[in-house]
């Protein structure tokens, strides 16, 4: 089904909610739970949390309905409560930052050169091959790494696509703030998977 | 030299010298920018100048088409699945929670 034709669903079932019809509103929650769910177990790592996040998500999601008026998708609306909700789980048990030097990025020579550094293009095999497992857990395993407000910001961006508006009003950061956490991020799982397509190369 | 249509860096600018105090990109000022590059956050001058860097620099272009690639390719990674017994209490969950409301 197209995207349109899945919002053009996703507006009837949402219309018929609104009247009362609760089978309406189970349909949708059966249509973006996974993706919610999704969310929160990228977000928390665990999948108690990650369980108790998507309750509350649909939860607020029905207690609000009546105030949805579908300028956005349904699809879209969940997810930001989801991402909320995420964030207000994390900041409960937020530990100290880890330093923003701990994320590896390229090495450079002294006068800023990448020349030296060894370099694979993998980027076309990111487009047409299907993932591979071992390098999904490695990704999975960098992502884990990431110190919590880098991973927050990347999840919410790069994976649940959120605008930088809506990451700064989710999670009250600055989004120059965000961007740079962003970028840091984003370089330190390229160094990842970079590693991960060079290990042989870099083992001998 | 590699080439990218994306990357805007098919063809050879030869317009106007650049002032000799103008600095140079390095690799280090342009992987520093290439957020902003990809978000077409930069001003016409300073994207002047990166692409000129990058016309000149293959370590780069390969740098910048494998960062551009990473958040796909995390999305792909990081798909989860709801449990089928998670399911199940959500279900239930809600069903219990709209009972009560209503």
């Amino acid at each position: 089904m197209s995207d349109e034709a899945i919002r053009e669903e996703d507006r009837q079932l949402l219309s018929r909610a609104q009247d009362g019809d609760v089978s309406a509103f189970e349909a949708l929650v059966d249509a973006h739970r996974d993706k919610v769910y999704g969310l929160a177990l990228r977000m928390t790592r665990s999948e108690a949390d990650a369980a108790e996040i998507t309750q509350d998500t649909f939860l607020s999601a029905y207690q609000h309905l009546k105030d949805f008026r579908g300028d956005a998708a349904f699809g879209s609306w969940v997810h930001r409560i989801a991402a909320n909700h995420a964030l207000m789980r994390l900041r409960h048990r937020r530990v100290a930052q880890a330093a923003e030097q701990e994320l590896q990025g390229p090495e450079f020579t002294e006068r800023g050169s990448l020349a030296d550094y060894p370099q694979t293009d993998w980027s076309r095999d990111a487009e047409e091959k299907a993932l591979d497992a071992e390098l999904g857990s490695a990704i999975q395993q960098a992502s884990d790494r990431l110190p919590e407000g880098y991973r927050e910001v990347f999840l919410l961006k790069d994976v649940e696509g959120l605008s930088y508006e809506q990451i700064a009003e989710a999670t009250g950061d600055s989004i120059p703030a965000i961007k740079s956490r962003l970028h840091r991020a984003r370089l330190a799982l390229r160094e990842a998977i970079d590693a991960f397509y060079n290990r042989d190369s870099r083992e001998l | 030299m590699k080439r990218d249509e994306a990357l805007g860096i098919i063809e050879r600018n030869e317009g106007a010298p650049q002032p000799a105090e103008v600095r140079m990109y390095n690799c280090k000022d342009s992987i520093n920018l290439l957020l902003q590059f990809l978000d077409g956050e930069m001003s016409p001058e300073d994207t002047q100048h990166l692409r000129e860097h990058l016309r000149g620099c293959s370590p780069c272009v390969d740098f910048l088409r494998t960062y551009r690639a990473t958040p796909g390719l995390c999305k792909k990674a990081l798909v989860a699945k709801m449990p089928k017994e998670v399911s199940e209490k959500l279900t239930e969950f809600l069903r219990s929670k709209i009972k009560s409301a209503s």
